[in-house]
């Protein structure tokens, strides 16, 4: 990855920011600069917005043939999380044991290495998530900075690859 | 005008090895551990290193603060396993907390002291009304070369901690500080060198104890208090006995100084080891607590703080997801294969 293609991603690599469309309030992950929905009508209407950083596993897969950069991980687990304000994102499973990642459990998001450009190059870091044990009252590592992370709840509506660690076919 | 501590956070990775685990790879004694009162110790994920810890013990920090990251004036991140040798971590945690880039900021690098120094910098900036708050950072994934002694202590962790002037804010006064210096190689890691050294027994009374009782005496003799005079006492931990050594020379009790003793457990996590420390006892403290703290950094320096705790420390969110102790009742322990995995031991080779 390029650095300035991964300086440009950081507020979505590390905070989860999406896009708000102000004319259907749908949230889109990673952001998007038009609503596929309302298109023209949203333009100039996408707001920035906060993930909350907590959702639910919909599915979830082990790997075991690693993506370029994962050798040392495999076997790992990358999941499709709902986001409570919508977005289904893709994410790496990270700390938690295998009996306790399944369908609907729920997981918050970590800060985490993703990847680096060669043993010389830029570390990229990024959001994994992990399984909050339970009983844990769901907790988000995000700080609160003001910003707006309401949204309804827009099930399936993206379905937005984040950060796959998954090898292409 | 007083400045103290105004929010804390800690994070130590769930992995954990334990001394005995070392002892039989190598053929040492099982009892080493022991020796060292060091029975496990943390171990980074595969995909940790001190930007993420720092990042983590931050978020916590700021969830907790009742100021904004925007409020922040500096931050310092003291580790001596800064992931890059030229970028500076802070910029990975101002952009993770998503602060206000008008901010002053550099690494710390001061062997097991950085956090401790910058805790000592966030001080002087806001009592001089430079900065409303700042945020000092002390975490380090420490490395011991294969078989020597250091691998048995060698873990991760870090803590942080948001310093401020606000008497409303202020959890724990810091109400004085002094340091110890000297030119003392006990232990070193040159530039481009994947493993530190250290000269094994030097490491002790002329370094580790020398500098700990001079800075802590000297704390003593300025406030006019002796040990008898704190509720807890927490020092540097290379090891858990170097510490209880030093404590109860200085006059203090197993009660004391047991709160804060985290490394038999978790091992020496370097700049975050007496930072992490302080954050166990204000998870449990009371208004009106004194804390006597003294950190330690090869090569050599000492810093010790007094502390109190004050009445805000009541309204504070330190329910049982938030401790420390939570933390470390959470854990997944290695072999010393997966261990070997999880420190870049193991060079992989050949394609698939």
């Amino acid at each position: 990855m390029s650095v300035p293609r991964f300086w440009r991603e950081i507020p979505q690599r590390y905070n989860l920011q999406a896009a708000k469309c102000g004319a259907c309030e749908g949230v889109y992950f990673p952001p998007r600069e038009v609503c596929p929905a309302c298109r023209r009508a949203s333009i100039g209407k996408m707001a920035p917005m906060r993930l909350s950083g907590v959702g639910t596993i919909v599915e979830w897969t082990r790997v075991h043939k690693p993506a370029p950069g994962y050798e040392m991980q495999v076997p790992y687990t990358v999941a499709l999380i709902q986001a409570p304000e919508g977005p289904l994102l893709t994410g790496q499973v990270v700390d938690s044991a295998s009996e306790a990642i399944h369908v609907g459990a729920h997981v918050r998001s970590v800060f985490r290495r993703v990847g680096q450009d060669g043993e010389a190059g830029v570390i990229h870091y990024g959001t994994k998530w992990v399984v909050e044990a339970r009983g844990a009252e769901a907790r988000s590592d995000a700080v609160p900075t003001g910003k707006a992370t309401d949204g309804k709840r827009r099930k399936g509506r993206n379905k937005a690859l984040f950060q796959p660690p998954v090898r292409s076919p | 005008m007083p400045v103290g501590i105004t929010s804390y956070g800690a994070y130590v990775p769930r992995y954990r090895i334990k001394s005995e685990e070392i002892a039989r790879v190598w053929g040492d004694d099982a009892n080493v551990g022991k020796g060292l009162n060091v029975h496990e110790k943390s171990v980074p994920g595969l995909d940790e290193d001190v930007a993420t810890i720092s990042v983590e013990a931050a978020r916590q920090a700021m969830r907790r603060a009742k100021t904004t990251p925007n409020d922040l004036g500096a931050i310092y991140v003291g580790s001596e396993s800064h992931p890059y040798a030229v970028k500076p971590t802070g910029t990975i945690v101002q952009a993770a907390l998503d602060a206000t880039p008008f901010m002053t900021m550099a690494d710390y690098e001061f062997a097991c002291k950085a956090g401790t120094a910058a805790v000592q910098t966030g001080m002087g900036l806001v009592k001089s009304g430079m900065c409303k708050t700042v945020l000092a950072i002390g975490a380090d994934t420490s490395q011991g070369a294969p078989r020597n002694a250091l691998e048995y202590s060698a873990s991760a962790g870090g803590a942080a901690i948001l310093i401020g002037a606000e008497k409303k804010h202020i959890l724990a006064e810091i109400q004085h500080t002094v340091s110890f210096t000297t030119d003392t190689p006990d232990f070193w890691r040159r530039e481009g060198q994947k493993y530190p050294s250290h000269g094994e027994r030097f490491t002790g009374e002329p370094a580790y104890f020398r500098h700990v009782r001079e800075a802590s005496e000297r704390l003593f003799a300025d406030t006019r208090t002796t040990a008898k005079d704190y509720t807890h006492a927490v020092f540097h931990q290379p090891n858990g006995k170097f510490p209880a050594t030093i404590a109860e020379k200085l006059g203090f009790t197993k009660e004391q100084y047991a709160t804060g003793l985290l490394a038999p457990r978790i091992g020496n996590t370097y700049s975050g080891a007496v930072l992490l420390g302080l954050a166990a006892i204000l998870d449990i403290a009371e208004p009106d607590d004194s804390i006597f703290m003294c950190g330690y950094g090869s090569g050599a320096g000492s810093d010790a703080f007094q502390l109190e705790v004050t009445r805000n420390i009541e309204d504070y969110d330190r329910s049982p997801r938030e401790q420390l102790a939570t933390q470390l009742a959470s854990t997944t322990m290695l072999d010393y294969a997966t261990y070997a995995k999880h420190r870049g031991k193991i060079i992989l080779g050949g394609s698939e």
